[in-house]
């Protein structure tokens, strides 16, 4: 079932075809049919918006990436008034706390079979569940009976109430009502008690059975919840002793109990609440403070592809691949993490051989060899907020600009010719724009710094985006660490939820389990006993059938005829011979005379009673004195021929089970 | 019955002479609240020298209130003896101990007639049977024959000596104990000695902090010989004893709780693990022990809870074992916990 569920939700987030992700607008307008704001309007239109939660709440939790903006906005202008606020009190310190950013994950080949196998698996569980489903509507919609349809029984004396057995908390009470308005008490405090059991049912903290008496229920109330005991036990007292007391309730016991029982309903329900409540409110919260969605932080993008949109410029986050690029796009943002394919390399190729520009913000850690330049990734201490300097030969496109970022990458140009940068962070080059020899159009920075929400806190640095993009026609896609993330099939999706072993360790256990258990798979069988019972367990269990059923006679006249064929063949007489030549045998050995040992032989053979006639029924004294000294004499004999035979087998003498404290003659 | 208006009106009880000074009874009155306040006296003061055995002491003194007998079944060390010396000193009783041994011949308990050559007659030597708390330790050692001795004591409450029959002394309860780990050499008790019994206890180990203080206890000078050291108080007489349990005749047992008993009790008669069941001895035993519980709470009836909790230890040897279910290691514990989940208790909910 689990495989089935997980199966499920994985074709249920398997890609649709050119699955793209647009900016979160309240305005269902296209880009083209709204008038497009200027920059800073969009702008302050942007952060405005109340999602963009780390630019109205100062106490919101930034991380320590994010705390290296504080840096470049204190005491500057900005649309951001709360980050500011937020970054003068806590400063880089007190309540930050590290953000995991989305990862993608390799994809295993599973093969055409097991594509096969789980997209067979995910339309049978579907369909189960759908069955399922239309079942219990179906169901549902089925009249059920209610207390209102019971006749009303012929036994006179009887109330229609007591026949049927109600179990909802709301009728029950209703019913309580309706007794106490009408002046049956007893009955009002009868219902009261159900009710005050099925509120606590509901919770589960108790379990109403057939078999519990009220000291139960209170024992199990105790365990679960002591704090609600004292409100069921005045109940269950009333109860006992309208029932068993022979008390009859009055009106104002009744009101008590009524209010008793509410109160009780009423912490039922507020356990019940907490009980869905508080895993939904972990849910939602991370350790440390309440944060909005990743898209919406200042480490989002979802802000900067706001901003843009607001602007005029037609931007989107791209998902689905790169093989095929839209004929509209004119320019393509990739983001740091954004995970690009060989064959996807090679259609941005073409795509930029048609006048497409490449922006690399900074684009995938391995950057095709056509592309000259490195870029090396920052860490911790070494990213440092700096205020940037548009480079001499930009400065009539984009004016003297303040555009300030963390600066986490190092730039680094392989060409031998120099080059003037876009971007200046110190004397170290921050951005480039270059016409490559294939004539491809590529932007290049040290990180993707001024694609985060934050950056948009630093006014300019949202000005110089907007004109760095809005000097061509056509679409913006931005491809950030989600594109690829989007999966063909349901196999995929598992793969890329690292589920595949699972999904496989479940496969292969549910197919052991159905091999070892055959087709009593699922099916409640009796446990298979592991071991044979030892003889001496079947001799000990067939002894106690007999001393429980006082058969005396018959197990000393088994045990003398088991002892005699093994006398008969430790001597080797095999079946000649009859008594006399055994007893010849017997006297030889023990010394006895003949006739004594016969004697013996006879006494083990002969029945001292009958079997259907017990001794306890319809016996005389003497009689039962007389049998008992006969079976006293038996078993001597018994035990004498035993203790001949166990002699003759050289063990020593054995227990004679006659001479057994536990074997008692009567 | 007529209905009665909640709340319940004390129910008053004769009261007789606690002092057990003659013949001569004062009409006094004794409600359940009294009655549930001296119980608990009389087992908080057993409870300051038996640690840790709360459920045991308080179905021991049911049984008392009950005019029961007790066999109580635990390993050697556990306090058996000590329980009931206890109970003597507490409960002002005069109490008596006899260790039965294979050789324990009948007279040995209830005594014989002995030539006295100065009066040219027979004088009668009571035996330790003739006491009002009669400790029978390891009562399963002895032969059926001395064990038997004890049968009449406790049903009829005489000793019958070369014809001649002498009462016991009021009140007389018996309190046997037996050792489950050891079978050599030991005599099980018959069936019908056992349904003598009102109750069979298991005296279980304590835990390890009761363990501990009675450790405690010990290093700081409590002697098991010597109670009156550690100041156990007298809480109670036989005559009071004897008006206690006059007063469960008050409690009220419903229709419904008969049903419950029965239903229980026939139960036992059907059971596939059971030879045999309990007989209607162990319905009336039930009955009387629940209405002992009800009024040590100081409840004028009795309830469900009564006897589903009194069954195991009132029906657990009146009942026999299958040897199948036997082998299979099932106890009579089990046979009755689970008769006990599969009846259904008088209620109103399901």
């Amino acid at each position: 079932m689990i495989a089935a569920v997980l199966l499920v939700a994985a074709a249920m987030a398997a890609k649709t075809p050119e699955v793209v992700k647009v900016p979160d607008t309240k305005s269902a307008e296209t880009p083209t049919a709204k008038a497009a704001l200027s920059p800073a309007d969009a702008l302050s239109k942007t952060l405005g918006d109340k999602r963009y939660t780390f630019c109205h709440d100062k106490h919101y939790p930034l991380s320590d990436r994010e705390g290296k903006w504080c840096d470049l906005v204190k005491g500057q202008p900005s649309a951001c008034k709360a980050l500011q606020k937020n970054c003068e009190s806590a400063g880089t310190g007190g309540r930050q706390f590290d953000i995991r950013r989305p990862k993608s994950f390799d994809l295993p080949n599973l093969g055409g079979l097991f594509s096969a196998f789980f997209w067979g698996v995910t339309f049978a569980a579907a369909a189960t569940v759908l069955v399922l489903l239309v079942r219990a509507l179906l169901l549902a919609k089925r009249k059920r009976p209610v207390l209102d349809d019971i006749p009303t029984p012929i036994t006179p004396g009887i109330s229609p109430s007591r026949v049927a057995v109600e179990s909802d908390f709301e009728r029950l009470l209703a019913r309580a009502q309706g007794a106490i308005a009408s002046g049956r008490f007893n009955e009002a405090v009868f219902d009261l008690h159900a009710a005050a059991l099925r509120s606590l049912e509901g919770p589960h903290l108790v379990s109403v059975h057939r078999s519990k008496t009220n000291g139960d229920y209170v024992r199990e109330l105790r365990s679960n919840a002591p704090e609600l005991v004292p409100a069921l036990k005045p109940i269950v007292a009333a109860t006992e002793t309208v029932q068993f007391g022979g008390y009859e309730a009055d009106e104002s016991t009744c009101q008590t109990l009524l209010e008793s029982v509410r109160s009780l309903g009423r912490q039922s329900m507020a356990r019940i609440t907490a009980f869905f409540l508080v895993p939904l409110c972990l849910s939602l919260s991370a350790c440390g403070g309440m944060r909005d969605n990743w898209d919406h932080s200042p480490s989002g993008l979802e802000g900067v592809i706001h901003y843009l949109h607001e602007a005029g410029l037609e931007v989107k986050e791209k998902l689905t691949s790169l093989e095929k690029i839209d004929a509209n796009t004119t320019q393509l943002v990739l983001l740091a993490d954004a995970q690009v394919s060989e064959a996807e390399w090679a259609g941005i190729g073409l795509w930029l051989q048609e006048g497409g520009r490449l922006i690399l913000a900074p684009g995938p850690e391995s950057l095709p060899t056509w592309l000259p330049f490195q870029v090396t990734a920052l860490d911790g201490d070494e990213v440092q907020p700096q205020v940037l300097k548009v480079g001499t030969t930009f400065e009539e496109r984009f004016g003297k600009l303040r555009v300030a970022v963390p600066v986490a990458g190092r730039l680094k140009s392989t060409e031998t010719e120099h080059r003037d940068p876009l971007l200046l962070a110190g004397a170290e080059p921050y951005g480039h724009e270059l016409v490559t020899n294939d004539d491809a159009e590529v932007v290049v920075f040290a990180d993707d710094a001024l694609f985060r929400n934050a950056a948009l806190a630093v006014p300019d640095n949202a000005l110089f985006l907007h004109k760095l993009l809005s000097d061509m026609e056509g679409g913006i896609d931005i491809v950030g660490p989600l594109h690829g993330m989007v999966s063909q099939s349901p196999a995929q999706s598992i793969g890329r939820g690292k589920l595949a072993p699972f999904v496989l360790q479940l496969t292969l256990f549910l197919l052991v389990f159905y091999a070892a258990k055959g087709i009593m798979f699922n099916r409640p069988r009796a446990p298979v006993i592991g071991h044979r019972r030892r003889f001496v367990e079947h001799v000990r269990a067939i002894a106690t059938l007999y001393q429980r059923g006082k058969a005396y006679d018959h197990a000393l006249t088994v045990l003398g005829a088991f002892t005699t064929e093994r006398l008969r063949d430790r001597f080797r007489l095999g079946g000649q011979g009859g008594i006399g030549r055994l007893a010849e045998h017997i006297s030889a050995r023990t010394g006895d005379g003949v006739g004594e040992s016969a004697r013996l032989l006879m006494e083990i053979e002969e029945p001292i009673d009958p079997v259907d006639a017990p001794i306890s029924r319809g016996k005389s004294t003497e009689a039962r004195t007389e049998r008992n000294r006969s079976l006293e004499g038996k078993a001597q004999a018994v035990t004498r021929l035993h203790t001949l035979l166990t002699a003759s087998a050289g063990r020593g003498a054995e227990t004679s089970p006659a001479t057994n404290h536990n074997v008692r003659t009567p | 019955m007529a209905p009665r208006q909640v709340p319940p009106p004390i129910t008053t009880f004769e009261r007789h002479d606690i002092n057990g000074s003659g013949n001569q009874q004062k009409e006094t009155k004794l409600d359940l609240g009294q009655f549930s306040q001296r119980f608990l006296t009389i087992k908080n003061e057993i409870g300051r020298a038996i640690l840790g055995q709360d459920e045991l002491v308080e179905q021991v003194l049911l049984a008392i209130l009950a005019k029961g007998h007790v066999l109580i079944e635990g390993a050697p060390g556990l306090g058996k003896t000590l329980l009931v010396r206890v109970l003597g000193q507490v409960l002002g009783c005069a109490f008596k101990r006899i260790q039965f041994t294979p050789d324990l011949m009948p007279s040995d308990v209830t005594g014989g007639n002995v030539w006295n050559q100065q009066k040219n007659a027979f004088d009668f030597n009571a035996g330790p049977v003739f006491t009002q708390l009669l400790l029978a330790d390891e009562v399963n050692r002895a032969p059926a024959k001395t064990q038997s001795a004890l049968l009449e004591a406790m049903q009829e409450m005489t000793v019958t000596v070369d014809g001649t029959t002498r009462p016991l002394a009021r009140p007389f309860f018996v309190i046997a104990t037996q050792n489950p780990l050891e079978s050599q050499g030991t005599y099980p008790l018959p069936e019908a000695q056992l349904d003598r019994f009102l109750m069979k206890l298991h005296v279980g180990h304590p835990t390890k902090d009761i363990e501990k203080a009675i450790i405690a206890g010990h290093l700081a000078g409590f002697d098991a010989t010597n109670l009156e050291r550690m100041g156990l108080q007298t809480v109670a007489t036989p005559a009071l004893l004897g008006e206690l349990q006059q007063a469960l005749s008050a409690v009220r047992v419903d229709d419904e709780i008969l049903g419950y008993v029965t239903d229980i009790v026939g139960r036992t008669r059907a059971h596939r693990s059971l030879t045999f069941g309990a007989s209607p001895r162990a319905s009336l035993a039930l009955t009387f022990v629940a209405r002992a519980r009800a009024a040590s709470v100081g409840r004028a009836f009795v309830i469900p809870d009564d006897i589903k909790s009194m069954a195991l230890p009132i029906l657990r040897h009146r009942v026999g074992l299958h040897p199948d279910a036997e082998i299979e290691g099932m106890t009579t514990d089990d046979c009755i916990d689970e008769i006990l989940r599969d009846t259904r208790v008088p209620q109103n909910v399901v």
